[in-house]
Parts: structure tokens; C-alpha cells; sequence
């Protein structure tokens, strides 16, 4: 077992007081809290901070860590011949990933166990609330279908141990759904402990990239690319909406990157329904023919648009 | 098929989160969620309620910040995953438009 220098962790001296460690777990604790950190492997490092704390904050546990640190310091852990952890037995098992092996060699399993408070005389605990993330399709979350999912979630079994369990569950996405937006189902987590009642299975609607349409909250835009002349006389367009083609009034005249809204051809439900924007995009033809190149010769003598006309003239 | 059940009652958050009504209308009244419903009894949390408070608890633990710091950290991170969310997306649609001027 690897040996942890909980004063390195936070970097600090082994001599320093509680005020300096208290000062080093703040400091770091703000730059790798996973609720805060976008580091990579912040969630490691935070829980590395939380156990260096968890111990060195505590003058029993400390005093304790510090002696096994002089027997053993540099190489694996080993504890020494006769030392018994001093929780001992198995406490309730933390989903969220308790501390390190090496802590609980020191300090037994039952010691951080019990800070949530659990009793164990006669142990009843709700189940633990289950979090997936389920990517969808646009178009699956504009019309609302239904979606089979698999997920493991934590059990124990007769004897009390820790397990994992499959399960398969049919779940209808509500039409309208956003990115981001939380789906729960009751009593679909983990099963209760005891009399508890099973905990709640949450689904995180993440989509999948669309080749179209960029998403917004409950607001889609999706670009249209135009011919000059298009953009210039005006023209219906046939425009792509989640619910099919409609056609799309370009005025005459239109800039490019006018956004046209289409009301109510977006994601969201009810008041909160929003709206398909469509983007002008004025797209050159790469190549003209000797007609075509004339017909622009035309318009550029014929024309008195000076598209530079605010740049001054010296 | 498996019934969806938007919003949980009080009872149900304490339970799910494993915080005590009392944190609860702390965080309330710091205006981190806003639940329906006038008196703690008839509070209705919508499920993306329940990972803003469980955030706020760990956030509150682990960095030992009182309430309303609390309340001002959630504000920034949620400003700062709003504006990286909005870069991601010019980003791609500048990619849109720039594959449609040298697609062609």
C-alpha cells in the first residue's frame, strides 16, 4: 500500500500549526474543488486534499498519522506488526468514493463511515439517487419518444455485501425536452436499505451535434446559405424545421446574416416553447461563365452602391 | 414504461440530498433555488434544483464558506458555464461558415 505524506499533500511543514494547515486546505480546496475546478483531475486531487485534512485537522488523528509516518515514511506501507485499525468492522459504504486504502488501514473504515451518522443499530438508509447522462437526437427530443436504457445501480445482497446490479428500463422522453434538462424517475436509484425507500434515477438530456441545426437553450438556428441574386430580389426557400419543410420569405434587399425567426419551431414546451432562427448566409458562385461574368460587368457599371462608402474618402 | 415525476416535495429533497429542512430554507432564503409554492410544506423543486443544492452543500462543507458566499460562487460558476457554453457554440458556427466559404 502506497503511504500518503498528507503534509506534502497540502504543502505544508510537518511542524506547522492548525492555523497554516487550515490556511493550505482553503487555498487548494478552492483551486480543485470539482464544483469549481475545470483542471483535469481536480476530483483526484480535491480527494487527496479532503483526507490530508480529514486527518491532519483532527490532533487525535494526526498524532496517530504522524507516528505511523516516522516508523514507515519513504516506500510502501506497511503496518507495523499488532496495529489494529481502531474503527474496524464494516461501516456503510460510501458511494462517492471514500478515502484512500492507506487511511483506512490507519483509521478503519468505520471511522469516516460514521460521519454521515448512519446508526447502526437498526440501519435503514434511502437509497442512493442514480445519475445518467443520455445523448439523444434532436429530432428524438423535439417529438418526445421513448428510449430503452441500461444502468448498474449499487445493492447489497443477503449477507450485506456490496453489488451491483443491471437494469433495464423503458423511459419516455418528454417532447420538448433542452439540453442539460433533468429527467427524474421515482424509485428508479438505488434500493433503500432496510424500510428506506429506493432512491431516484436522474437522466441528463445531452445532444448529440446536429449537422443542422446549432441549439440554444429552447432556440435552434440553422443557417441558409443564398445566391446573391436570391438575396438581392428575395425568394420563398424551402427551409429544414424539425417538424419538416416551410417556406421561408426572404425579403428583397436582405444582408448577409439576417436572422429570420420562425416562431415556435424550436425546443421547450408551452410559454417556454422557442423559436427556429434561420441565418442568411450570401454565398458566392466560385466560377462564372463569359454570360454570367458580363451579366455582373452589367451590374457593377449600372450600380451606384458604394458597400465602403462610411471608410471616408481622402 | 417508467412515469417521469417532475418536481419533489421537501420531504423527498431532505431524503434525496441528505440536508436538513432547516439548510434547506437557508438556502432558499439566500435565493440559490427558488421552489413554487408560498410555505416550506408546499415547496415543489424542479429535479435540476437538486444537483444546484447538492452543489451548494459540498461547496458550503468542503470550503467551509457561509451561505451567502455560497450563493455568489454558484452565481459565477453558472455565468462561467454560460459563457463557455456560448463560446463553444460561435465557435462552431464560425466553423459553419467558414466549411461554406471554402466547401464551394
Amino acid at each position: 500500500m502506497e503511504f500518503k505524506d498528507y503534509y506534502k499533500i497540502l504543502g505544508v511543514d510537518a511542524d506547522a500549526d492548525d492555523k497554516a494547515i487550515k490556511a493550505a486546505y482553503r487555498r487548494l480546496a478552492r483551486k480543485y474543488h470539482p464544483d469549481v475546478s475545470a483542471e483535469e483531475g481536480a476530483e483526484d486531487k480535491f480527494k487527496e486534499l479532503s483526507e490530508a485534512y480529514e486527518v491532519l485537522k483532527d490532533t487525535d488523528k494526526r498524532a496517530q498519522y504522524d507516528l505511523v509516518r516516522q516508523q514507515g515514511g519513504a516506500g510502501p506501507f506497511r503496518p507495523p506488526p499488532g496495529w489494529e485499525s481502531s474503527g474496524g468492522g464494516a461501516g456503510g459504504a460510501e458511494f462517492e468514493g471514500g478515502f484512500s486504502d492507506f487511511f483506512d488501514e490507519i483509521f478503519g473504515q468505520a471511522r469516516h463511515g460514521s460521519r454521515q451518522g448512519y446508526s447502526r443499530q437498526h440501519f435503514a438508509r434511502r437509497g442512493e439517487d442514480v445519475e445518467l447522462t443520455l445523448a439523444i437526437f434532436l429530432e428524438d427530443a423535439y417529438r418526445g419518444e421513448s428510449r430503452t436504457i441500461s444502468y448498474e445501480v449499487p445493492g447489497f445482497d443477503e449477507q450485506g455485501r456490496l453489488l451491483r446490479q443491471q437494469r433495464t428500463l423503458k423511459v419516455k422522453i418528454p417532447a420538448g425536452v433542452i439540453e442539460g434538462e433533468r429527467i427524474r424517475l421515482k424509485g428508479q436509484g438505488a434500493p433503500g436499505i432496510g424500510d428506506a425507500p429506493a432512491g431516484d434515477l436522474y437522466l441528463q438530456i445531452r445532444f448529440a451535434p446536429h449537422p443542422l441545426y446549432l441549439v440554444e437553450g429552447a432556440d435552434l438556428t440553422v443557417t441558409v446559405p443564398i445566391a446573391p441574386w436570391e438575396a438581392a430580389l428575395g425568394c420563398k426557400l424551402p427551409v429544414p424545421t424539425l417538424d419538416g419543410l416551410i417556406n421561408l420569405t426572404v425579403p428583397a434587399n436582405s444582408q448577409n446574416g439576417k436572422r429570420m425567426r420562425i416562431r415556435g419551431k424550436g425546443l421547450g414546451k408551452d410559454d417556454k416553447r422557442g423559436d427556429l432562427y434561420a441565418v442568411l448566409h450570401v454565398t458566392m458562385p466560385t466560377t462564372a461563365g463569359a454570360k454570367e461574368q458580363a451579366l455582373w460587368r452589367q451590374l457593377s457599371d449600372e450600380s451606384s452602391f458604394d458597400p465602403r462608402d462610411n471608410w471616408g474618402k481622402s | 414504461m417508467s412515469e417521469t415525476s417532475y418536481y419533489l416535495t421537501l420531504t423527498e429533497l431532505t431524503q434525496s440530498v441528505r440536508v436538513t429542512t432547516d439548510t434547506v430554507i437557508t438556502i432558499v432564503d439566500c435565493g440559490i433555488v427558488q421552489p413554487r409554492g408560498e410555505q416550506p410544506q408546499q415547496w415543489l423543486f424542479e429535479p435540476q434544483m437538486v444537483k444546484l443544492i447538492q452543489r451548494a452543500c459540498r461547496l458550503q462543507r468542503d470550503l467551509e464558506l457561509d451561505w451567502p458566499a455560497v450563493a455568489l460562487a454558484l452565481d459565477l460558476i453558472e455565468d462561467l458555464h454560460k459563457l463557455r457554453e456560448e463560446n463553444q457554440r460561435l465557435r462552431r458556427q464560425l466553423a459553419i461558415l467558414m466549411e461554406l466559404d471554402t466547401s464551394l
